[in-house]
């Protein structure tokens, strides 16, 4: 029976919860994503990002991202997404994809994809804070649904 | 609400604010015409931010941003029918 984790935390991402979540006796792979602040972006020196995030629906898109996954690569992954939410430093974790299955190319797939997915689909913002003291919320790509 | 001689039923919509949104505060709440299409809603959040903040010059994020509720993302023809609290949400950057 495959599991799924998805959720947006204020609180610092775990490593080590992703890793458990998704571990299991069959699985021979445990591929593991940490997203991270880096220190620099279009050449302007960062202090920290804030990332701001729309919870109800963020979640419901990790879910829906790790189903497809499942569907795409193998029912029996192992899914976990979690976001935070607030502001980190450099250096801070934003992001933890963790994806347990039998094989690793399954994992490295599914793993790919949740946060290629994650970061066009699930309302999540970030907005970067610069050593000189400005701050700028980053553009990114529209959500609207065309018909 | 007056409409050619005629009265219709309005609706409130509460919207919340995200992303660079925030600089407005919270949410904004927009009295629309029951029916009211995606982009009419957005017309009336431009109007809406134009009273309190009549420097407001973000039409173009507007346009860009989706309107959601906690479980989706409305498409640009979907209607509103009853009041609702929805949220606009700008182009995304997770990750």
């Amino acid at each position: 029976m495959s599991k799924i984790f998805a959720d947006v935390s204020a609180n610092p991402l775990q490593i080590s919860a992703a890793c458990e979540f998704v571990d299991a006796p069959g699985n021979g792979a445990l591929n593991l994503f940490v997203g991270r602040v880096r220190n620099l972006n279009d050449n302007k020196t960062v202090a920290g990002v804030s990332y701001d995030v729309f919870a109800p629906l963020a979640c419901s898109v990790f879910r829906t991202l790790c189903e497809e996954a499942q569907e795409r690569f193998g029912q029996a992954l192992n899914c976990y997404v979690e976001h935070f939410q607030g502001r980190l430093d450099v250096g801070g974790i934003s992001v933890l994809i963790a994806v347990g299955s039998p094989h690793r190319d399954e994992s490295y797939l599914a793993s790919r994809y949740l946060i290629e997915q994650l970061k066009v689909r699930a309302p999540v913002w970030k907005q970067e804070h610069y050593l000189d003291g400005d701050s700028e919320w980053i553009k990114g790509h529209s959500l609207c649904r065309h018909t | 609400m007056t409409i050619m001689g005629g009265t219709i039923d309005s609706i409130e919509l509460s919207v919340q604010f995200f992303g660079a949104f925030r600089a407005y505060g919270a949410q904004v709440t927009v009295q629309v015409p029951k029916g009211s299409h995606v982009r009419e809603i957005k017309q009336a959040i431009k109007s809406a931010l134009r009273s309190t903040y009549p420097a407001f010059d973000k039409d173009v994020l507007v346009d860009e941003s989706a309107l959601a509720d906690e479980s989706e993302v409305l498409k640009d023809d979907s209607v509103i029918t009853a009041p609702a609290r929805l949220a606009i949400l700008p182009p995304v950057c997770g990750g």
